[in-house]
Protein backbone atom coordinates (compact mmCIF):
# COMPACT_ATOMS: atom_id res chain seq x y z
CA UNK A 1 0.00 0.00 0.00
CA UNK A 2 2.60 2.09 0.77
CA UNK A 3 4.51 1.52 -2.33
CA UNK A 4 1.53 2.30 -4.13
CA UNK A 5 0.73 5.24 -2.51
CA UNK A 6 4.47 6.76 -3.42
CA UNK A 7 3.99 5.70 -6.76
CA UNK A 8 0.95 7.88 -7.14
CA UNK A 9 2.96 10.28 -5.68
CA UNK A 10 5.65 9.76 -8.00
CA UNK A 11 3.58 10.34 -11.02
CA UNK A 12 1.54 13.28 -9.86
CA UNK A 13 4.68 15.10 -8.95
CA UNK A 14 6.16 14.38 -12.47
CA UNK A 15 2.79 15.47 -14.02
CA UNK A 16 2.77 18.62 -11.74
CA UNK A 17 6.39 19.73 -12.74
CA UNK A 18 5.48 19.41 -16.55
CA UNK A 19 1.87 21.32 -15.78
CA UNK A 20 3.51 24.17 -13.69
CA UNK A 21 6.52 24.58 -16.09
CA UNK A 22 4.80 24.81 -19.08
CA UNK A 23 2.03 27.06 -17.90
CA UNK A 24 5.12 29.08 -16.50
CA UNK A 25 6.03 29.50 -19.89
CA UNK A 26 2.76 30.03 -21.75
CA UNK A 27 2.43 33.14 -19.08
CA UNK A 28 5.67 34.15 -19.82
CA UNK A 29 5.28 34.51 -23.12
CA UNK A 30 2.47 36.13 -22.42
CA UNK A 31 3.92 38.86 -20.48
CA UNK A 32 6.81 39.41 -22.97
CA UNK A 33 6.18 43.29 -23.85
CA UNK A 34 6.51 44.54 -27.12
CA UNK A 35 8.80 47.34 -28.08
CA UNK A 36 9.26 49.87 -30.48
CA UNK A 37 12.04 51.56 -30.86
CA UNK A 38 12.53 54.56 -32.98
CA UNK A 39 14.74 54.89 -35.81
CA UNK A 40 16.06 56.70 -38.59
CA UNK A 41 13.11 56.08 -41.65
CA UNK A 42 15.21 53.63 -44.05
CA UNK A 43 14.03 55.51 -47.24
CA UNK A 44 13.35 59.14 -47.29
CA UNK A 45 12.93 62.20 -49.25
CA UNK A 46 15.89 64.05 -50.36
CA UNK A 47 15.92 67.48 -52.73
CA UNK A 48 16.41 66.40 -56.36
CA UNK A 49 17.78 69.24 -58.91
CA UNK A 50 14.01 70.78 -60.14
CA UNK A 51 12.95 70.94 -56.50
CA UNK A 52 14.35 74.52 -55.86
CA UNK A 53 11.44 76.72 -55.16
CA UNK A 54 8.53 73.81 -55.40
CA UNK A 55 9.59 71.68 -52.27
CA UNK A 56 9.24 71.43 -48.72
CA UNK A 57 10.10 68.82 -46.30
CA UNK A 58 9.04 67.55 -43.92
CA UNK A 59 10.57 66.74 -39.97
CA UNK A 60 12.83 63.55 -40.81
CA UNK A 61 12.57 63.98 -44.76
CA UNK A 62 9.93 61.12 -44.17
CA UNK A 63 6.88 63.53 -46.01
CA UNK A 64 7.72 66.09 -48.61
CA UNK A 65 5.19 69.04 -50.27
CA UNK A 66 5.42 69.88 -53.76
CA UNK A 67 4.09 73.02 -54.87
CA UNK A 68 3.70 73.25 -58.84
CA UNK A 69 2.74 74.94 -61.71
CA UNK A 70 1.09 73.91 -64.65
CA UNK A 71 0.28 75.99 -68.18
CA UNK A 72 -3.04 76.09 -70.55
CA UNK A 73 -1.96 73.57 -73.76
CA UNK A 74 1.35 73.13 -72.22
CA UNK A 75 2.84 70.16 -70.61
CA UNK A 76 5.10 71.52 -67.77
CA UNK A 77 8.46 68.55 -66.51
CA UNK A 78 9.99 68.28 -63.61
CA UNK A 79 12.07 65.74 -63.75
CA UNK A 80 13.51 65.26 -60.06
CA UNK A 81 11.05 67.16 -58.62
CA UNK A 82 11.76 65.31 -55.46
CA UNK A 83 14.28 62.61 -54.91
CA UNK A 84 13.78 59.19 -53.13
CA UNK A 85 16.91 57.73 -50.86
CA UNK A 86 17.42 54.00 -49.57
CA UNK A 87 19.69 53.25 -46.02
CA UNK A 88 18.48 50.32 -46.29
CA UNK A 89 17.32 47.10 -49.37
CA UNK A 90 13.53 47.74 -49.10
CA UNK A 91 10.78 47.90 -51.92
CA UNK A 92 8.36 50.32 -52.55
CA UNK A 93 5.46 51.93 -54.32
CA UNK A 94 3.41 54.93 -54.79
CA UNK A 95 -0.16 54.61 -53.75
CA UNK A 96 -2.89 57.06 -54.07
CA UNK A 97 -4.18 58.47 -50.85
CA UNK A 98 -6.93 61.60 -52.41
CA UNK A 99 -7.43 64.14 -54.81
CA UNK A 100 -9.31 67.56 -54.09
CA UNK A 101 -11.61 68.87 -55.60
CA UNK A 102 -13.43 66.07 -57.73
CA UNK A 103 -16.33 66.30 -59.31
CA UNK A 104 -16.07 70.15 -59.59
CA UNK A 105 -16.38 72.02 -62.82
CA UNK A 106 -12.54 73.36 -61.91
CA UNK A 107 -11.07 69.33 -62.66
CA UNK A 108 -11.81 70.21 -66.57
CA UNK A 109 -9.47 72.85 -66.56
CA UNK A 110 -6.28 69.95 -66.41
CA UNK A 111 -5.99 67.09 -68.59
CA UNK A 112 -3.29 64.95 -66.47
CA UNK A 113 -1.13 65.00 -63.58
CA UNK A 114 1.53 62.02 -63.96
CA UNK A 115 3.74 60.94 -61.24
CA UNK A 116 6.96 58.45 -62.52
CA UNK A 117 8.67 56.60 -60.58
CA UNK A 118 12.62 56.88 -61.90
CA UNK A 119 15.11 54.14 -61.08
CA UNK A 120 18.55 55.24 -60.16
CA UNK A 121 19.72 54.17 -64.02
CA UNK A 122 16.60 56.19 -65.08
CA UNK A 123 14.38 53.47 -66.03
CA UNK A 124 10.68 53.95 -65.21
CA UNK A 125 9.86 51.44 -63.05
CA UNK A 126 6.12 52.95 -61.86
CA UNK A 127 3.29 55.22 -62.90
CA UNK A 128 0.38 56.99 -61.30
CA UNK A 129 -1.31 58.64 -64.23
CA UNK A 130 -4.43 60.68 -63.02
CA UNK A 131 -6.28 62.09 -65.69
CA UNK A 132 -9.86 64.16 -66.44
CA UNK A 133 -12.93 62.64 -67.58
CA UNK A 134 -15.22 65.99 -67.75
CA UNK A 135 -15.35 67.05 -64.59
CA UNK A 136 -13.50 63.80 -62.50
CA UNK A 137 -10.69 62.91 -61.76
CA UNK A 138 -9.82 58.97 -62.85
CA UNK A 139 -7.30 58.11 -60.38
CA UNK A 140 -4.83 55.44 -61.20
CA UNK A 141 -4.05 51.96 -58.95
CA UNK A 142 -1.08 52.32 -56.79
CA UNK A 143 2.08 50.84 -58.57
CA UNK A 144 3.47 47.38 -58.22
CA UNK A 145 6.44 47.24 -55.50
CA UNK A 146 9.75 47.55 -56.80
CA UNK A 147 12.78 46.92 -55.11
CA UNK A 148 15.30 49.92 -54.20
CA UNK A 149 18.96 48.75 -53.14
CA UNK A 150 20.99 50.65 -50.07
CA UNK A 151 22.38 53.80 -51.14
CA UNK A 152 20.38 54.23 -54.25
CA UNK A 153 18.48 57.67 -55.26
CA UNK A 154 15.67 57.35 -56.97
CA UNK A 155 13.90 60.24 -58.31
CA UNK A 156 9.93 61.27 -58.76
CA UNK A 157 9.79 62.59 -62.10
CA UNK A 158 5.88 64.99 -62.37
CA UNK A 159 4.33 65.60 -65.97
CA UNK A 160 1.30 68.77 -65.57
CA UNK A 161 -0.94 69.02 -68.36
CA UNK A 162 -3.35 71.55 -68.61
CA UNK A 163 -6.14 71.85 -71.49
CA UNK A 164 -6.33 75.12 -73.65
CA UNK A 165 -8.01 77.88 -72.38
CA UNK A 166 -7.24 76.65 -68.60
CA UNK A 167 -8.29 79.27 -65.78
CA UNK A 168 -5.81 81.24 -64.28
CA UNK A 169 -5.66 80.37 -60.32
CA UNK A 170 -7.47 76.89 -60.40
CA UNK A 171 -5.31 74.25 -58.64
CA UNK A 172 -5.75 70.98 -57.36
CA UNK A 173 -4.25 68.62 -54.30
CA UNK A 174 -3.03 65.47 -54.73
CA UNK A 175 -2.04 63.21 -52.02
CA UNK A 176 0.16 60.35 -52.42
CA UNK A 177 1.64 57.59 -50.31
CA UNK A 178 5.31 56.27 -50.53
CA UNK A 179 4.95 52.76 -49.13
CA UNK A 180 7.92 50.88 -47.85
CA UNK A 181 8.39 46.96 -47.00
CA UNK B 1 10.32 48.29 -15.25
CA UNK B 2 7.07 47.34 -13.21
CA UNK B 3 5.33 44.75 -14.89
CA UNK B 4 1.05 44.67 -14.74
CA UNK B 5 -0.47 41.67 -13.93
CA UNK B 6 -2.02 39.71 -16.63
CA UNK B 7 -6.03 38.17 -15.91
CA UNK B 8 -4.32 35.10 -16.79
CA UNK B 9 -1.60 34.96 -13.85
CA UNK B 10 -5.05 33.83 -11.80
CA UNK B 11 -5.05 30.78 -13.97
CA UNK B 12 -1.41 30.61 -13.11
CA UNK B 13 -2.29 30.73 -9.69
CA UNK B 14 -5.06 28.20 -9.72
CA UNK B 15 -2.90 25.36 -11.13
CA UNK B 16 -0.35 25.90 -8.67
CA UNK B 17 -2.17 25.51 -6.05
CA UNK B 18 -4.31 22.62 -7.58
CA UNK B 19 -0.93 20.93 -8.24
CA UNK B 20 -0.35 21.70 -4.00
CA UNK B 21 -3.66 20.07 -3.51
CA UNK B 22 -2.96 17.11 -5.78
CA UNK B 23 0.60 16.65 -4.03
CA UNK B 24 -0.79 17.09 -0.80
CA UNK B 25 -4.12 14.85 -1.19
CA UNK B 26 -1.42 11.84 -2.90
CA UNK B 27 0.12 11.47 0.52
CA UNK B 28 -2.34 11.80 2.99
CA UNK B 29 -4.43 8.38 4.19
CA UNK B 30 -7.51 10.14 4.32
CA UNK B 31 -8.44 10.55 0.75
CA UNK B 32 -8.99 7.53 -1.88
CA UNK B 33 -6.29 7.33 -4.78
CA UNK B 34 -8.56 9.39 -7.13
CA UNK B 35 -8.94 12.44 -5.73
CA UNK B 36 -4.93 13.26 -6.08
CA UNK B 37 -5.67 12.91 -9.72
CA UNK B 38 -9.19 14.22 -10.12
CA UNK B 39 -7.32 17.56 -8.58
CA UNK B 40 -4.28 16.76 -10.89
CA UNK B 41 -6.29 16.86 -14.13
CA UNK B 42 -8.24 20.00 -12.66
CA UNK B 43 -4.59 21.53 -12.62
CA UNK B 44 -3.88 19.98 -16.03
CA UNK B 45 -7.49 21.58 -17.45
CA UNK B 46 -6.36 24.91 -16.25
CA UNK B 47 -3.22 24.32 -18.62
CA UNK B 48 -5.29 24.22 -21.68
CA UNK B 49 -7.59 27.05 -20.39
CA UNK B 50 -4.31 29.07 -20.17
CA UNK B 51 -3.30 28.04 -24.04
CA UNK B 52 -6.66 29.02 -25.45
CA UNK B 53 -6.28 31.81 -23.39
CA UNK B 54 -3.24 32.97 -25.42
CA UNK B 55 -4.28 31.41 -28.63
CA UNK B 56 -7.51 33.93 -28.76
CA UNK B 57 -6.04 36.78 -27.02
CA UNK B 58 -7.02 39.35 -29.44
CA UNK B 59 -10.63 37.86 -29.58
CA UNK B 60 -11.22 37.62 -25.78
CA UNK B 61 -11.96 41.09 -23.89
CA UNK B 62 -10.27 41.62 -21.08
CA UNK B 63 -12.90 41.18 -18.66
CA UNK B 64 -13.82 38.14 -20.25
CA UNK B 65 -10.16 36.69 -19.83
CA UNK B 66 -10.25 38.10 -15.88
CA UNK B 67 -13.67 36.43 -15.31
CA UNK B 68 -12.86 32.84 -16.26
CA UNK B 69 -9.25 33.22 -15.22
CA UNK B 70 -10.70 34.24 -11.66
CA UNK B 71 -13.72 31.85 -11.51
CA UNK B 72 -11.00 29.23 -11.78
CA UNK B 73 -9.11 30.38 -9.39
CA UNK B 74 -11.80 30.71 -7.08
CA UNK B 75 -12.47 26.94 -7.89
CA UNK B 76 -9.41 26.05 -6.78
CA UNK B 77 -9.10 27.92 -3.26
CA UNK B 78 -12.81 26.05 -3.05
CA UNK B 79 -11.23 22.56 -3.22
CA UNK B 80 -8.43 23.84 -0.39
CA UNK B 81 -11.19 25.40 1.70
CA UNK B 82 -13.19 21.90 1.02
CA UNK B 83 -10.50 19.75 1.79
CA UNK B 84 -9.79 21.62 5.21
CA UNK B 85 -13.10 21.03 5.90
CA UNK B 86 -13.43 17.62 4.93
CA UNK B 87 -10.75 16.66 7.35
CA UNK B 88 -12.49 19.03 10.35
CA UNK B 89 -16.22 17.54 9.80
CA UNK B 90 -16.10 13.76 8.31
CA UNK B 91 -12.23 13.05 9.55
CA UNK B 92 -12.42 14.72 12.57
CA UNK B 93 -8.77 14.83 12.41
CA UNK B 94 -8.01 18.76 14.48
CA UNK B 95 -4.46 18.14 14.41
CA UNK B 96 -4.02 17.78 10.79
CA UNK B 97 -6.70 20.14 9.73
CA UNK B 98 -5.44 22.64 11.54
CA UNK B 99 -1.20 22.16 10.04
CA UNK B 100 -3.42 22.26 6.97
CA UNK B 101 -5.34 25.74 7.39
CA UNK B 102 -2.08 27.25 8.80
CA UNK B 103 0.29 25.87 5.98
CA UNK B 104 -2.08 25.84 2.89
CA UNK B 105 -5.57 27.14 3.20
CA UNK B 106 -4.65 30.53 4.98
CA UNK B 107 -1.46 31.36 2.92
CA UNK B 108 -3.31 30.49 -0.78
CA UNK B 109 -6.45 32.63 0.35
CA UNK B 110 -3.72 35.52 1.37
CA UNK B 111 -1.73 35.14 -1.67
CA UNK B 112 -4.79 35.62 -3.81
CA UNK B 113 -6.33 38.44 -2.17
CA UNK B 114 -2.93 40.05 -2.72
CA UNK B 115 -2.31 39.24 -5.89
CA UNK B 116 -5.93 40.46 -6.80
CA UNK B 117 -5.85 43.28 -4.95
CA UNK B 118 -3.02 44.10 -7.32
CA UNK B 119 -4.86 43.35 -10.01
CA UNK B 120 -8.29 45.29 -9.52
CA UNK B 121 -8.96 47.83 -11.40
CA UNK B 122 -12.05 49.23 -11.00
CA UNK B 123 -15.32 48.08 -8.96
CA UNK B 124 -16.77 45.56 -12.19
CA UNK B 125 -13.70 43.76 -10.90
CA UNK B 126 -14.14 43.13 -7.42
CA UNK B 127 -18.08 42.25 -8.30
CA UNK B 128 -17.31 39.91 -10.51
CA UNK B 129 -14.85 38.16 -8.25
CA UNK B 130 -17.70 38.47 -5.72
CA UNK B 131 -20.66 37.06 -7.59
CA UNK B 132 -18.37 33.75 -8.85
CA UNK B 133 -17.26 33.40 -5.40
CA UNK B 134 -20.63 33.43 -3.92
CA UNK B 135 -21.40 31.29 -6.64
CA UNK B 136 -18.87 28.49 -5.98
CA UNK B 137 -19.88 28.81 -2.13
CA UNK B 138 -23.61 28.75 -2.76
CA UNK B 139 -22.76 24.97 -5.34
CA UNK B 140 -20.61 23.95 -2.85
CA UNK B 141 -22.95 23.82 -0.38
CA UNK B 142 -25.70 22.61 -2.49
CA UNK B 143 -23.94 19.20 -2.97
CA UNK B 144 -22.90 18.73 0.67
CA UNK B 145 -26.72 19.52 1.93
CA UNK B 146 -27.95 17.04 -0.82
CA UNK B 147 -26.43 14.50 -0.12
CA UNK B 148 -23.77 14.86 2.62
CA UNK B 149 -22.89 11.41 3.69
CA UNK B 150 -22.67 9.75 -0.21
CA UNK B 151 -20.49 12.68 -1.33
CA UNK B 152 -17.74 12.00 2.09
CA UNK B 153 -17.97 8.12 1.87
CA UNK B 154 -16.89 8.78 -1.90
CA UNK B 155 -14.15 11.17 -0.78
CA UNK B 156 -12.65 9.17 1.97
CA UNK B 157 -12.88 5.92 0.17
CA UNK B 158 -9.16 4.21 -1.07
Amino acid sequence: MINRRWLDFLIILLISMFVVSASAAVYYGMLLPSSATVKVAPVHFIAGNDSSGILSLGANQTYATLTLDAYPNVTLYYDQAVNITALANKAIRLRPISISPNSDPSVSNFTSVVFRLIRADMAEVGVLSYTTTSNMWNVPPSTSYVPITSGETWAIKIEITATPGALSGVSTNIVIALDVT
Amino acid sequence: MALELLPEFFLFLGIDFFVAVALLCSIMDYFRRSVAYLFEAAAVFGYINLLMSQQFLSFFSEYMRFAYSFLYLALALASIVGVNFYLVISKKAWSTAKLFAGTVTLPTVLISVFFFSLYVRDTTYTLTAAFLSSAIVLGTAIAFLANPDKFKDWLGRR
